[in-house]
């Protein structure tokens, strides 16, 4: 009686480190399959978009460069076409992650459809340009490039990819120790095992486990509503980060949901199959 | 199933229940045992970052038509007054040799000179000692302050007050003019500069600026001290 309780405690502490290590493992995963990729990152400027919220917010902006210019804010309504940021921010998140270094694709064509613009408003304002003139309005030609690339170029992004890349090879690392890990525990765990039935019953548990602990925490962040508090007040910005990390914070939720209904079913089977075994012996 | 069976699978459901409930407790002390120090840091950082209330977006200008004040009074005691906040229209500036009339909004941001005329906000109100700064886009009306003369009336309709100005003198400098910083720091007179960008029918960027200066006539000077 004594030895079979002891044996019972110590398949359940291998059976809690299996799930911890499992939980780690998971999250870890997670992580490597969110932060460290940029086509995650590239998903995420598609949902929040992104593309069509910065357009709006270079244009106006360009369009009150315009109005220090002395230039009609509708001559250079529209002045950067959607194709050419949707270009560049791909490019862009690319570059992040693959350590290069960015530079504006379309850059002549849009400064030479800004400068057709504004010479045709000069042409039909009847203002005759001079180089005083020309000079000022490169630089506001100049100006609104630099309005472009800052869009693109999203604050601290640069300096949080480079952060999170430094730590990619550790990262991996501890994905394939908490891989090994894993299998080990769960591999002595069922040595003890005497059934397969035992086997089910022990892995549906380490399934519920992790599950609980992969959906609980990521569930109250994302109901706390923090996320929508974040003190970023460029709009196309705040939609992005947003967006961002509540995917991130979902996909943890995902997981989790995926593991307890992976343990239901296993707990389903350990049910039939004790019911069975029962029948069996009642035969017998 | 028997009664006896239903009991088992009860009890079976309810342990299973019971031992991931504790390894999922058990699991997140462990984690907060060897990530302590992390998960504080991360969290204090991010209540920094929070606001009280989520971001509003849609927020627009106050714009149309304001309570202008009749009441004209030699004197006012600030404590009377309602100064009005960053992005507020709160007055209207008109200069009817021009005819020129253009709202007044507190601020001078990008946002605020769309919609008319900015004071600076490190510039005085009209009314209080000192001087106050306003400027606007020429290619609106500001554009007319070119033709502007001197002794010319300048109209200041606020909410709290009606403000009558002339034209004292009429300048181009540069926008980092040491004159113009030292004027703003004045604390003699009750002054008004309205500046524009210069030259007015030019294309493109300028670092010059057109600067009226002119003095109050007549209004409620405003009493600073109840």
């Amino acid at each position: 009686m004594k030895k079979s309780l002891m044996k019972r405690t110590a398949q359940l502490f291998l059976a809690f480190v299996c799930s911890f290590v499992l939980f780690v493992f998971l999250s870890l995963f997670g992580v490597r399959m969110t932060l460290m990729r940029s086509t995650f990152m590239q998903q995420q400027v598609n949902q929040s978009q992104y593309v069509s919220n910065i357009r709006k917010e270079m244009n106006t902006k360009i369009q009150d460069l315009a109005r220090g210019s002395n230039i009609s804010p509708e001559v250079v309504k529209d002045a950067i076409p959607y194709a050419l940021i949707e270009k560049n921010m791909t490019q862009y998140v690319n570059t992040l992650y693959s350590g290069r270094s960015f530079t504006l694709q379309g850059e002549e064509e849009v400064k030479k459809e800004l400068y057709k613009k504004i010479n045709q408003y000069a042409a039909d304002k009847k203002i005759k340009t001079d180089e005083q003139m020309n000079k000022g309005i490169a630089q506001f030609v100049d100006a609104s490039m630099q309005v472009v690339k800052q869009a693109i170029e999203i604050p601290y992004l640069a300096n949080f990819v480079n952060k999170v890349n430094q730590y990619k090879a550790t990262l991996n690392t501890f994905i394939i120790e908490a891989g090994i890990a894993v299998c080990v525990i769960i591999g002595m765990l069922f040595m003890t095992c005497r059934s397969n039935k035992e086997r089910i019953s022990f892995t549906s548990l380490i399934l519920a486990g992790t599950g609980l602990s992969l959906v609980v925490g990521p569930l109250i962040i994302y109901f706390n509503d923090w996320m929508s508090r974040i003190g970023i007040m460029t709009q196309s910005i705040y939609e992005f980060v947003q967006t961002y990390l509540r995917t991130f914070d979902l996909l943890f939720i995902k997981m989790g949901i995926i593991l307890l209904v992976l343990s239901i079913l296993f707990f389903v089977t350990f049910v039939v199959l004790t019911h069975k075994s029962g029948v069996t012996k009642q035969k017998t | 199933m028997n009664t006896v069976c239903k009991k088992q699978l009860a009890k079976q459901i309810g342990l299973g229940c019971l031992i991931s409930i504790c390894f999922f407790i058990l699991n997140y002390c462990f984690v907060y045992l060897v990530a302590r120090p992390v998960i504080q840091f991360v969290s204090s950082s991010i209540q920094v970052l929070l606001l009280s209330e989520s971001p509003n977006f849609e927020r627009t200008l106050s714009s149309g038509n304001i309570k202008k004040t009749s009441i004209n009074q030699a004197e006012i005691n600030s404590s009377q007054i309602q100064f009005p906040k960053y992005g507020e229209h709160y007055g209207e500036i008109s200069i009817p040799t021009l005819k020129l009339k253009v709202p007044l909004y507190f601020g001078d941001s990008e946002s605020i000179l769309r919609e008319g005329a900015g004071q600076y906000m490190g510039s005085v109100f009209p009314g209080e000692v000192g001087t106050t700064l306003v400027g606007g886009h020429n290619i609106d009306s500001f554009g007319k302050l070119l033709n502007i003369q001197k002794n010319e009336q300048i109209d200041i309709q606020t909410t709290y007050g009606n403000y009558h100005y002339a034209v004292t003198a009429k300048k181009v400098a540069n926008k980092a003019d040491w004159q113009i910083a030292k004027e703003l720091r004045q604390q003699k007179n009750r002054e008004l500069i309205l500046y524009t960008c210069y030259p007015i029918d030019s294309l493109g960027l300028t670092n010059e600026r057109l600067f009226i200066t002119a003095n109050l006539i007549s209004g409620p000077k405003i009493n600073e001290n109840n």
